[in-house]
């Protein structure tokens, strides 16, 4: 997959597993800001097009579609979201100009895919768990912590589910190999729909209870860093 | 149909990292214009983390999936997403026992049996009856052999021989499949397996599972050699581990080739990375043809038809790596 360009979006401080805060003698410098220089934009058109008028309109014509589909996806700083796309594409141009020699107007649209998902990524609380700690069968208290909270989370939004929907989940998911086939089914056929949809009903039913669930961890989390 | 599946298949490509960047930029294109597409590719990403979770990738799958799809912090949300229901659902499978697969069978029959004797009462009274015959007939049958036997009494019959399990302590190991060709188990019968089963059964149902593990001592138990390595279902030729029902504890014999500088091991023992047991400190020993090898015991009544993973680190532990070790089990 593409790198997406942006590096982290938390605005988390991350501390010691023990809760403490870290001071620090000599604070970090604030990262500065991105700018697109003149000279990149300049460049962005020129693989657009050797022709600069016609590099004008490609770029014009990729920033409306960008817009309007931003737009189809119910985001309400479109304009802004292609702005950043287009940004995106020419800070990633030197890096990519003499790897990628596919068609141009995919390459936004791929990295408009990234920003899209990056805008509707809410923070993860789980992001200490990707570090690799040396002794893998002892966990962390923030571990612990992290998997409490997901079962209880988990738990929380299932209860949350709309009795046909739990069910279905439940039905859907349950049992090995041949076990599962023959369940789906038979499930299918209780709910007098094909196969194929089942499988994209319950894929629904599942974006939800994952939505539910990092929101009701980001919220514990929160609830957590005010009492600590 | 075919379309929908070669579309599956080259999305999965793509979530494993086996695209071109042109082919990777012309999908992410789509994903991004369509938005079908895009639920098509959730439910293509659900499913392979779901076959991650139960162990249904190849080993070269596997490996991808580790090294590129978990690259990215949303997809290592989404598998502990995918782990904690999975053990949730397994948990309240548990519970409740409507959600066994097997309850549609019960149902069908505790239907048929109320169906058939509403809409006939004459088949309540013809099993009634047949239920007396069967009963009534043998009781008489033995009335009247006693009978003509002159009416013994009880006290003065021969007194039967009570069937008891006289169990042996553990001899030296029989080889039963004598195979000791790299990557081939090689099983070992310990103890007397040739007791009746009926009391091996009731023995084990007397028992708590904690008991077991302690006194596999007195037990039948098998040994397999399981040499290290991952290998997916599909591989699992080698580092089989098949067991009886009379095997109270499986014996795994862990060759120490690799970390061969230590003289006590940790091991744990893991179903679907999850750990089921954990051993802090085992001796090692020598085998003759295996070299040094480290001895885990484990009670076949924590061991199901699946994969298995045993991870083995020297004791103290410094910064090398665990060896795995990986079997897989079939109960006969």
């Amino acid at each position: 997959m593409l790198d997406s360009g942006l590096v982290n979006r938390s605005t988390q401080p991350i501390r010691p597993s023990d809760g403490s805060r870290i001071s620090l003698d000599h604070p970090p410098f604030l990262k500065q800001k991105w700018v697109l220089t003149p000279e990149l934009f300049d460049g962005l058109l020129l693989w657009l097009d050797h022709d600069r008028e016609r590099a004008g309109e490609r770029y014009e014509s990729i920033r409306s579609a960008l817009i309007r589909r931003f737009q189809q996806l119910g985001c309400r700083e479109a304009e802004e979201l292609a702005n950043e796309t287009l940004d995106r594409v020419a800070k990633k141009l030197p890096t990519i100009v003499a790897r990628y020699i596919g068609e141009r107007e995919p390459y936004f649209f791929s990295i408009a895919y990234y920003v899209y998902r990056e805008h509707l990524r809410k923070p993860v609380v789980m992001s200490l768990g990707n570090i690799d700690f040396p002794h893998p069968n002892l966990p962390s208290t923030q571990e612990v912590f992290e998997k409490e909270l997901l079962d209880f989370c988990l738990r929380h939004c299932i209860e949350k589910l709309h009795p046909n929907s739990r069910e279905m989940i439940r039905d859907y998911y349950r049992g090995e190999k041949r076990d599962k086939i023959r369940s789906r089914k038979r499930l299918a056929e209780r709910l007098g729909i094909k196969l194929a949809n089942l499988r994209l009903k319950a894929q629904r039913v599942r974006t939800d209870l994952k939505k539910c669930i990092l929101d009701c961890m980001e919220r514990k989390a929160m609830e957590r860093e005010a009492i600590m | 149909m075919k379309q929908d599946l070669a579309q599956e298949t080259t999305l999965r490509s793509y979530l494993l990292g086996e695209l071109t960047l042109e082919e990777q930029v012309l999908i992410e294109q789509r994903l991004f214009l369509h938005s079908d597409y895009s639920q098509l590719a959730q439910a293509v990403k659900d499913d392979l983390i779901d076959d991650y979770v139960h162990d249904d990738l190849a080993a070269s799958e596997r490996e991808k999936f580790e090294t590129h799809f978990l690259g990215q912090p949303e997809h290592r949300g989404d598998l502990r997403i995918a782990e904690a229901l999975e053990k949730y659902l397994a948990s309240d499978n548990a519970v409740d026992p409507s959600f066994i697969t097997n309850t549609t069978h019960k149902d069908h029959w505790t239907t048929f049996l109320r169906l058939t004797f509403r809409r006939r009462p004459a088949a309540w009274f013809a099993l009634t009856a047949a239920v007396l015959v069967i009963s009534v007939v043998p009781w008489i049958a033995i009335q009247s052999v006693r009978r003509q036997q002159g009416e013994k009494p009880l006290q003065a019959q021969e007194p039967r021989p009570t069937q008891t399990v006289d169990r042996q302590q553990p001899g030296p190991s029989v080889p039963v499949n004598g195979n000791s060709e790299p990557g081939v188990e090689t099983a070992e019968r310990q103890g007397d397996t040739a007791k009746p089963k009926g009391r091996l059964t009731s023995d084990r149902a007397s028992k708590q599972a904690d008991s077991q593990l302690n006194s596999s001592s007195s037990r039948s138990s098998l040994a397999f050699t399981i040499y290290p390595g991952r290998v997916s279902r599909s591989e699992m030729e080698n580092n089989r581990v098949s067991i009886s029902s009379e095997i109270d504890t499986v014996i795994l014999k862990l060759p120490v080739r690799a970390i061969p500088h230590y003289d006590s091991y940790s091991a744990t023992l893991s179903k679907r990375r999850r750990m089921i047991r954990h051993w802090p400190d085992l001796p090692t020993e020598v085998d003759s043809e295996l070299g040094k090898i480290v001895k885990v015991d484990v009670a076949t009544a924590l061991l199901g038809e699946q994969r298995y993973e045993i991870k083995l680190a020297g004791i103290p532990a410094d910064s090398r790596p665990a060896e795995t070790y990986t079997f897989w089990v079939d109960k006969k």
